[in-house]
This record gives C-alpha cells, structure tokens and sequence, in this order.
C-alpha cells in the first residue's frame, strides 16, 4: 500500500474515501454530531499510528471500521469515566444516518428516533450492513464476531426497529 | 477529491511529523516464531540446566519429549491466535478464542492424566504437595509471556484484553510443556492444581496487561479531547 510506503497523498485518497461515510458510522454510534467530527478525527489518528498493521492484500474497510469503533468505545469509557453519561432528550436528537432501505419504514424523524435508541451493538451491525453496504463477513470482522453473529444482530436490529415503529412482518 | 487542505489542523501537523515509510506487520504465525524460538531453546536448554525429571524413561518417548512438544505446539497456537487478534479487523471471534483456550488446557490436561496413568500413581492428596512449582513454573513463563505482550503491543488490539488472555495461556501451556521435562511430581492433583493454576495465573497476567493497555488509550485520548 503506497500509504505505507510513506506516500501522504494515499493517506488524502484513503481520507476522502472514507471520511463522508466513517462520519456517517461515527454519528450513529455516538448519536452526536461534534462528538462524530471529533471521533473521526481521532480515528485517522490512530490510523496514521497504527499503519503499520494494515496487512495487505486484506480489505481495507474492515481494518478502517474496527479502528473507528475502537477509538468511539475508548471515548464512551473515558466519558463514564468523568461521569458524562449519555441521554438524549427527544427534542435534541441529532441527525443520525437512516439507511435507505430503513428509510421507507417511516417519516424520517421517527426512524432516526428507533434508530438511536438500539443498543450500540445491534445499531452498529444495522449501519454497516444496511447503509455501508458491507458484507455479514466484513461486519463480523469489524465487530470482532463471526459472520453468523453479525448476521443475527443485524436481523434482530431490524426486526427491533420495525417493531418500535409499528411496521408488521411484510413491511406494511 | 479533497487534497490536504481539507485535513484538519491537527491531522495535518501528526502526518507531517511522522511520515516515514512502514513496513506491514508480517502474518501472526511468522510473528509467532519468535516466541517458538524461544519455546525450542527453553525446552532443549532448560531441563539440562534444572535437570530432567527422575522417571523420565518410565514414561518413554512419546510421554515426555512428545508430549511436551505436543503441549508447546499448543500454546504457540494460541499465541498466534492472541496476534491475530492484535490487528484490526481480522479479530478471533469469542467462540473460536473460547474454544481454543479450552483446547490448551485440555491439552494439559490430557498430557497429565496419560502420564499419571502411565507411572501409575496415586491420584494425590489435597492440597498438593509441590506447591513451589507454582511460582517455579509461572517465572519460567515470563520471557515467553513478555516476548508474546510486545508482539501484541506491536501491533493495535482492538480488544487488548482478549489478546492478553489468549497469549497469557498461550505462554502458560506452552511452558507447562517444558515443565512437564522438569518436574519430578507425577500425582495428578499436582499437575492439575499448581501447573494448571500456574497457566491461569498467566492468563490473568495477560488480561491485566490488556487492561493496562486500555486504560493508557483511554488516558491518551482523555488528553486530547
């Protein structure tokens, strides 16, 4: 990878291939959009860092996923840690990325409201999968679990939002 | 396509600080062979400076060189695993890890009880006797232990706590293996309690490094935000 071999215009081609999208991934964990810019730019932080354990011929994005979830974990402890805990009052909810085949579930508001209320694990198989368009094997990788598991977590994520928004089985 | 202008400030001033080229970090079994170089030493060296267990021959070929290589190729298996686990991405998932520990110390196990049967002891009493094999045991794991954490914080565990683990019982079995050359205790509840107990403690060890290593990221990241 050219990046690695000390090329800093690969690191600006990897910054503008994944920066719209890891933001995207970063605002649906964190469910806050400073704290997202923040986090992405901790996460090509620790990128440039640790570029050496990129293992080409590997894919790339499950390498750039785990990192990003990494670094959005360490904030989340450290914020406990000062006893910052997250709430998030219905009149603030922030703009959080709906995946498109979501979106049709219903108006965008109280999608993104299901949305944010999953458990962070659950939440994040649903965006990886539905709206990064990755695999159930890259999500595993990410996730750090089979793909089986991920598969299942991105189904229940799923079945869970259809429930909290009244959506039957055929999507009616 | 964004250029540099784009990057942010502090983004910007950490890649021109640091830009010099990298090499990738090599498949966790190649890395791994630094720790089986120093298996192989430590299980050719080490009962010839302590001395080899007195019935030695009583077990034969296959019960004590065998099996202690049996044991070493075990715990290298789960070192490897911890590496693997050290890069982002290609994680061990925790039924695979799961498994693989229960496999190490079933592979302990296993060499105890064959052995137990084969010298045809009594099962022993308990508490055991021999309990200085315990530390014994636990100080001889710790270049392997040590060689295996470096290899780790090598790399960037995004569960730093699970590659602990997995290398600390990694390094455990595999010096059980050369500890099963040296100790003179062939009753079972010795080998199960202390030598056993000497792999768990490893294991502990490993997962006090990962949390370690947690707390000085979250400390790192606290101090820039």
């Amino acid at each position: 990878m050219a990046y690695q071999r000390g090329d800093m215009e690969a690191f600006e081609t990897l910054w503008a291939a994944f920066r719209g999208a890891l933001t995207g991934y970063l605002r649906a964990l964190s469910r806050d959009g400073a704290v997202a810019e923040d986090l992405l730019q901790e996460t090509f932080l620790q990128l440039h860092k640790v570029r050496h354990t990129y293992q080409p011929p590997r894919p790339v994005r499950p390498w750039v996923y785990a990192i990003a979830r990494n670094v959005f974990l360490m904030h989340r402890r450290a914020a406990y840690r000062r006893g910052r805990h997250e709430t998030i009052a219905d009149d603030v909810l922030p703009e959080v990325p709906v995946p498109p085949e979501i979106e049709s579930l219903g108006d965008r508001e109280t999608v993104q409201k299901a949305l944010t209320r999953l458990p962070e694990g659950r939440r994040g198989a649903l965006v990886l999968h539905h709206m990064l368009g990755m695999s159930f094997k890259e999500v595993g990788a990410v996730l750090g679990i089979s793909e089986g598991a991920a598969k299942v977590r991105a189904h229940r994520a799923l079945a869970e939002l259809r429930e909290a928004m009244g959506v039957t089985g055929d999507g009616s | 396509m964004s250029g540099r202008s784009s990057l942010p400030d502090g983004l910007r001033r950490a890649l021109e600080a640091d830009h010099r080229p990298v090499r990738p970090l090599r498949q966790a079994s190649v890395r791994a062979l630094w720790v089986a170089l120093w298996a192989a030493l430590a299980l050719v060296g080490l009962p010839v400076v302590i001395g080899m267990r007195a019935d030695i021959a009583s077990l034969g070929f296959a019960l004590s060189w065998g099996a202690a290589v049996f044991e070493c190729i075990a715990g290298l298996g789960l070192v490897v695993l911890a590496l693997r686990e050290a890069v982002p991405g290609s994680g061990v998932t925790p039924p695979v890890g799961s498994a693989a520990l229960a496999a190490g110390i079933a592979v302990q196990v296993l060499v105890a009880v064959l052995s137990w049967l084969q010298r045809g002891m009594p099962s022993g009493s308990f508490p055991p006797g021999g309990a200085h094999c315990f530390p014994m045991e636990s100080t001889l794991a710790l270049p392997a232990l040590a060689l295996t954490m470096v290899l780790v914080g090598l790399a960037y565990a995004v569960r730093p706590r699970w590659a602990g683990v997995l290398g600390g019982a990694g390094a455990g079995v595999l010096t059980d293996g050369v500890w099963h050359l040296i100790c003179p205790y062939a009753e079972l509840s010795h080998v199960l309690v202390w030598h056993g107990g000497a792999v768990l403690a490893l294991a502990a060890l490993g997962w006090i490094f990962g949390t370690a290593v947690e707390v000085v990221r979250r400390r790192a990241l606290s101090s820039r935000h």
